[in-house]
């Protein structure tokens, strides 16, 4: 009974194709070749895969780069969290993007400064000039989502205009939108735009 | 759950390739699993999205399982006995270098995925595109994301958010069973190229040597790093390159199951990236020309017709619920641009052949090979080498009727997105390397050395 089971189940052998083949001895023994011949295969492999490692750039800098140094990297860090691995790749943008998903509710709304603001020294921080970086909405978008974010530099086409809920600052941008007096105004801030949390436009203030 | 969810994607898509390609080896088999199981429950997330019963966990789960009970049912009744029949019909021919190789490979891998899981997503392209759209799809269940809230000039703002959804959404699966990190998928991706490449060059080639040439496929460096990373470029190349080695073997064997997962994969690949329809055209293109005298007209159209299905639908589905047009990018009458057209050329040349960083000796050994069987390719019509041809030629000229004015610098879209692309052309160098007329010679040769006592 289980016989004629294994006789259905049994799979359907692959179509010989019709491509040159290389003639397949079929013997016995788990290794086909004799000891010596399978040490001579396994040399000339082991040759060529040394030329081209040690003669090319590319292949080098997989074998030592790509999975060497990351290997020891990452035994030697493996405390740390996504933050810290974040911050770790892109300095004080993620620190700084960071320290606002700490100090904001997911249904935060918060508005930004003007990309010139951002890059220029009177931030306080040395942020990202070239690409990416907490200038770039869609960039800071993607590490405090689901918050929405309201740049400056398109505030008018933004739809989220008029239900801002916080204000990042930097150097001395952004403390005049907030409707109360901040005493300590840090270099690098996010705050609550009314102290009462009510929902205002941004405009009417 | 994430493991448990994923595992359930590749019974799905063992399920439909035992089904409907039940000629493949095993390690087809297994190789072919995840790629088309990921793919449809990608396109299943389409259909829920676009029913608006919304991309969540019940209706994927449910729809994977019903799938898996409809399309599964034979395997369900197979033995123990099946699998190693299964197996046991591989006859592998072991040799130290196999041992060897797999344990070299077994170690890079080790290395790439320990990277690859250990940073989270910090590509400039996925951080503002493939994951941000993932992270936005998994929260809010649609693809028509709250990206798309936000203010934007021009279609060239939307650029990756407007690709077709494959990646962003296998990266979305990701988040939505529970991993922290999306590069899972692509790593599962990246596994599944080298078992389907490994499994389809055995077929032609002694174990050892289709190892051999599965290990360089694999460290080409550009391509491996990507492995890592969580871009679109290497999920489209494994749909593309597994296409296109399984219509060599359907040409050459008449065997459908080749031609059902080539047009499955060609389907996906399309569903992964909008310039793959260049390799579309180049297929049919191959089709049509391997056999002049009896062209099989009936299998160009149903390949034509279902693989150009995601592309339309999808550039429909972004034009009706997001107003944008990915073909934007592009000049929309026909030009010619001599001084743009040898820059272009000149700058790809150098990519691809100015020096081995990127690619390694892929490239360099590929053109020395076809050009040792320059003759063959042409009496013979070699599908892979015709399909090389025809698609670089095409996937060339795409970089040609950019509109550079409106998408960015020629030097930017070549030295990124054009590398990038190359990767489809990788696997399938290889692969051509290793089953050229000349390689065979050669390798036959070598192993009636090493099998003679």
């Amino acid at each position: 009974m289980s016989k004629k089971v294994n006789q259905k189940s049994t799979p359907i052998p692959p179509k010989k194709v019709v491509a040159p083949q290389i003639i397949k001895e079929t013997k016995n023994a788990f290794f086909q070749m004799s000891f010596f011949k399978n040490f001579i295969q396994l040399l000339v492999i082991l040759a060529v895969i040394l030329i081209c490692m040690k003669g090319n750039e590319g292949y080098s800098w997989v074998w030592s780069d790509l999975i060497n140094e990351n290997l020891k990297f990452i035994s030697k860090n493996k405390q740390l969290n996504t933050a810290q691995k974040y911050q770790a790749k892109f300095g004080v943008d993620a620190a700084a993007l960071d320290y606002i998903k700490l100090k904001t509710p997911d249904t935060a709304i918060i508005l930004f400064p003007y990309y010139n603001t951002i890059i220029s020294d009177s931030s306080g921080y040395q942020f990202i000039k070239g690409l990416g970086g907490i200038k770039i909405r869609v960039w800071s978008t993607y590490f405090l989502y689901p918050r929405k974010l309201v740049y400056m530099d398109e505030f008018e086409k933004n739809r989220y205009k008029n239900k801002i809920t916080h204000v990042v600052c930097m150097g001395n941008w952004g403390y005049n939108y907030l409707d109360y007096p901040v005493e300590s105004r840090k270099m690098f801030d996010v705050l609550p735009l009314h102290s009462n949390k009510s929902q205002l436009n941004l405009m009417g203030n | 759950m994430g493991i448990f969810a994923f595992i359930l994607f590749f019974i799905l898509g063992f399920a439909l390739v035992n089904r409907f390609a039940n000629t493949l080896s095993i390690i087809e088999k297994i190789g072919f699993s995840f790629p088309i199981g990921l793919g449809l429950v990608t396109v299943l997330m389409f259909l829920l999205d676009i029913s608006k019963v919304g991309i969540t966990i019940a209706p994927i789960l449910l729809g994977v399982i019903i799938l898996i009970i409809l399309f599964g049912y034979p395997l369900f009744k197979t033995t123990r006995l099946y699998w190693i029949d299964s197996f046991k019909l591989l006859n592998i021919k072991y040799s130290f270098g196999w041992f060897f190789l797999i344990g070299f490979i077994i170690y890079l891998l080790y290395g790439i995925t320990s990277k690859g899981l250990y940073w989270p997503p910090a590509e400039h392209d996925s951080l503002t595109g493939y994951d941000l759209q993932a992270k936005m799809i998994a929260n809010e269940g649609t693809f028509v994301t709250s990206q798309f809230d936000y203010p934007y000039n021009s279609t060239y703002d939307l650029a990756r958010f407007i690709y077709p959804p494959l990646s962003s959404a296998g990266f979305a699966l990701a988040y939505i069973f529970g991993f922290d990190n999306s590069k899972i998928t692509v790593i599962l991706l990246f596994y599944s190229l080298l078992i389907s490449f490994y499994g389809l060059i055995r077929k032609s080639i002694n174990d050892t040597w289709a190892l051999l040439f599965t290990f360089f496929m694999m460290i080409t460096p550009e391509m491996f790093s990507h492995a890592s990373l969580s871009l679109t470029n290497l999920p489209n190349t494994v749909y593309t390159s597994i296409s296109v080695i399984c219509l060599y073997y359907w040409l050459i064997s008449n065997d459908k199951s080749y031609f059902i997962i080539s047009l499955s994969c060609m389907f996906l690949s399309n569903w992964s990236r909008s310039d793959s329809i260049v390799f579309v055209i180049a297929t049919l293109a191959v089709i049509l020309f391997f056999n002049l005298k009896n062209i099989q007209w009936k299998n160009i159209i149903i390949y034509g017709v279902i693989s150009i299905i995601p592309f339309i639908v999808w550039g429909l589905f972004i034009k009706m619920n997001i107003g944008a047009n990915s073909s934007d990018f592009f000049v929309k009458t026909l030009f010619w641009d001599s001084q743009k057209m040898s820059e272009i050329l000149s700058k790809c040349m150098v990519i691809v052949l100015g020096n081995g960083v990127y690619y390694g000796i892929t490239f360099f050994v590929f053109v020395a090979i076809a050009g040792l069987n320059v003759v063959d390719i042409f009496q013979t019509r070699n599908p892979v080498a015709m399909f090389i041809f025809i698609a670089w030629m095409g996937y060339t000229l795409l970089y040609y009727q950019i509109d550079y004015n409106f998408a960015g610098s020629i030097d930017a879209y070549i030295n990124a997105s054009y590398k990038r692309g190359m990767f489809n052309f990788v696997p399938l160098c290889w692969f051509f390397i290793g089953t050229s007329p000349f390689s065979i010679k050669w390798l036959g040769k070598a192993d009636m050395f090493f099998n003679k006592n």
